[in-house]
């Protein structure tokens, strides 16, 4: 075994072996307690690390650690204004909603998001239509994430000889779980993520989830450091790095096929991923793997990337690399230019960034405000955040997780932006597909450091950030099913007991369902956890917000702003499809459609409320006056710190 | 009467949304006027100028800012 597969599979096995443990732990603890409390909110005791952690790991998604780096190597520096309203997001998704939210939860016994409305408006219609809009749009969160994680561990697990034979064993005795377009590889990743993160969930619960966000967080954490470190050293310093970045014009994308020169077709050839090659004085490397299959002369058409910036194919020039052999022919097939920034240097130091497709650029003005507002308000507006808030041990804890947290961030991406900028100096030529960047990366660092099995850890921290965004989710859509759906409306005097096996059997009914939809991967992937991400904020972050903060507020008015900002947001993206033929919304002024889902859910909510009657006059008391006697909560729960 | 702690919520809750929106106007701002293509690209020890006065410096102050205002303005309840 290579020591590269050594050290993938060693850090995979020290990974999976701490989370099972932690598992356990949860479940040894929590099974001392009220089920559906500690089950869903882990007996409200978050602690601060705990809090800050949590929040963090569930905020950084796969797309962090996957999509985020692939960004910041197409498209350069401007990435850093993309993520910048991540400076206010824990002041924003913690302070804004934090400290009300938990002192009603609290107050009325509620456990999960609808159970604050259906105690704040006494209503069930408004519960359940809330119920159901959550948990259709985080199953559908849910497929894309499974995805991605599948791909990592691919990543993580290809090298490693037990791995393939266990794929191939899957397609020999197996062959319809593998679908047409997908590898056995593939679904075999798919299967162990899905496995182990429904495991440790169903067995541990909220509890479970919250510890191995904070093994995640560290993780994470640990990983980009150690990056940022290693990158800056092989790059030459920043300085060097931004000042070759400044030189760099856009390469050209194409496709290319090889044909072999040789009568000899018995044997087939290959031509690996990322090999370069020249045509006359021009620079081309492959950003997929070439195969002439015996009997053939000429391979499929596979992508390439043509560098075209003198100073770079110098640099690429001195440091060498392997020639194609002889008897093989580079055939281009077609090769275009950038629609913004081709002949521009400059282009990746500067505002709106360059873009394959778009002649505005990657990050235009109208964008740059949206996204300002995305990170934030839409971080906001999660419902598997605001869960996080319901739980934590009181007002000392949240002050200072937020404190903690703002700084966590800094560390997490401000670094990225750093380092996958000096990927572009330590690794150019993989334009087309950029998604690969951080396992290339993770193998490009350690190497250069002569530290083989560091690649391993730098590996584990997108698997961390996918497993704890996934596992956070499948508990919310079980809390909505089993809380919401079954014990508020089917069954209210439900025994513990059966509660506690349904939670069970949800939590793997909806790991079965996101794997069974990942097996058939969905194109697109950013847009459908952009999409989904945006619809949850439009639809919760407005009516929660005026039902913790305006007691005139009523049913309507919240109806109408779940439905309204849902709507107009869902809107501008059919409308989009309709239109230009692509997953591509429309963008009224240049602004992305959560900004005018927001704008809708608020109007909506104003009209609706002041348009009908105020709520009674017991339910303003018992939420936003002074507490008494009859309006008081239930005392304090005991809080054991998580 | 009013409960004192949903009325001290509330009023954290505007600083904070106008913390975000000064926030947004201030990088925004900054980075559109110093970082357009074509505009010369000073450095600041590797960091394009208009990156570290408009993303980096506004970061680096709102995180005091979120560390004063949650550790120090912030009240119990």
């Amino acid at each position: 075994m290579s020591s590269e597969a050594a050290a993938s599979l060693g850090a995979f096995l020290l990974y999976t072996a701490a989370v099972l443990a932690l598992a356990w732990l949860a479940h040894r603890v929590g099974s001392r307690k009220s089920f559906l409390s500690e089950y869903f909110l882990g007996s409200r005791s978050l602690g601060m690390v705990a809090l800050a952690l949590t929040f963090g790991a569930t905020s950084a998604s796969a797309g962090s650690f996957a999509g985020f780096p692939s960004l910041i190597y197409a498209h350069g520096w401007v990435l850093a204004l993309w993520i910048a309203s991540y400076m206010v997001f824990p002041l924003c998704g913690m302070g804004l909603l934090g400290k009300r939210l938990n002192h009603v939860a609290r107050r009325t016994g509620a456990i999960t998001v609808p159970d604050v409305l259906r105690a704040r408006f006494e209503s069930r219609a408004l519960p359940l239509i809330s119920t159901v809009l959550l948990a259709l749009l985080l199953t559908v969160y849910l497929i894309p994430q499974f995805t991605l994680a599948s791909l990592i561990v691919q990543q993580l697990l290809g090298n490693v000889n037990a791995f393939q034979r266990m794929a191939l064993g899957l397609a020999h005795t197996m062959p319809w779980i593998v679908p047409t377009g997908s590898s056995a590889e593939y679904v075999l990743g798919l299967v162990l993520f899905s496995v182990l993160v429904v495991g440790y969930t169903a067995f541990g619960g909220f509890r479970a989830v919250v510890w191995t966000d904070i093994l995640q967080g560290f993780v994470m954490v640990a990983g980009v450091l150690v990056m940022l470190v290693l990158a800056l050293w092989q790059a030459g310093g920043l300085r060097n790095a931004t000042a070759m970045m400044t030189d760099m014009e856009p390469p050209r994308l194409g496709e290319v096929t090889f044909v072999r020169a040789d009568s000899m077709q018995r044997e087939g050839i290959r031509v690996a991923v990322d090999s370069w090659f020249t045509v006359g004085d021009r620079l081309f490397r492959t950003n997929e793997t070439a195969f002439i299959v015996p009997g053939t002369r000429t391979s499929a058409p596979v992508k390439m990337v043509e560098i075209v910036t003198p100073q770079e194919k110098a640099r690429v020039k001195q440091h060498g690399f392997t020639p194609l052999p002889a008897a093989i022919i580079p055939e281009l097939q077609s090769v275009r230019s950038y629609a913004r920034g081709a002949d521009e240097p400059g282009v990746y130091v500067s505002a709106p960034g360059p873009s394959p497709t778009d002649p505005d650029g990657f990050l235009p003005f109208g964008l740059a405000v949206s996204f300002f507002a995305f990170w934030a308000l839409s971080g906001t507006g999660q419902p598997g955040n605001m869960v996080r808030l319901m739980a934590f041990s009181n007002t000392v804890t949240l002050r200072r997780a937020i404190a903690s947290l703002s700084i966590y961030f800094t560390l997490i991406y401000v670094p990225l932006v750093i380092i996958f900028c000096c990927a572009r100096v330590l690794s150019p030529g993989l334009d087309h597909t950029p998604d690969r960047i951080m396992p290339v990366m993770a193998f490009l660092l350690a190497d250069g450091a002569h530290v083989p099995w560091l690649a391993g850890l730098l590996i584990a921290a997108p698997f961390a950030a996918a497993m704890s965004t996934v596992d956070s989710f499948m508990l919310m859509i079980t809390s909505s099913v089993v809380r919401d759906i079954y014990q508020q409306n089917v069954r209210p005097s439900a025994r513990e007991r059966t509660l506690k096996r349904m939670s069970y059997a949800c939590i793997i009914t909806v790991g079965v369902l996101a794997t069974a939809g990942a097996l058939y991967p969905p194109q697109f992937l950013q847009y459908i956890i952009v999409f989904t991400g945006g619809g949850l904020a439009v639809a919760f972050l407005g009516p929660v917000a005026l039902a913790l903060y305006w007691p005139r507020f009523n049913t309507i008015g919240a109806l109408a702003s779940i439905i309204g900002g849902f709507a107009a947001y869902l809107a501008l993206y059919v409308l989009g499809f309709a239109t230009l033929g692509a997953i591509t919304p429309v963008r009224p002024l240049g602004l992305d459609p959560l900004i005018w889902g927001f704008v809708a859910s608020l109007g909506c909510a104003t009209i609706g409320t002041l348009a009908s009657p105020p709520p009674p006059d017991r339910l303003v008391r018992q939420f936003f006056h002074v507490p008494t006697a009859r309006t008081a909560a239930p005392g304090p729960e005991s809080a054991e710190g998580l | 009467m009013m409960d004192p702690a949903f009325l001290r919520a509330r009023k954290e809750a505007a600083y904070i949304l106008l913390a975000w929106a000064v926030c947004l106007v201030i990088t925004v701002g900054i980075s559109w006027l110093l970082g357009q293509t074509g505009l010369p690209i000073a450095s600041i020890g590797g960091i394009p100028a208009w990156v570290f006065f408009g993303v980096l410096v506004p970061w680096a102050l709102a995180t005091a800012f979120s560390t004063w205002f949650s550790l120090r303005f912030m009240r119990d309840e």
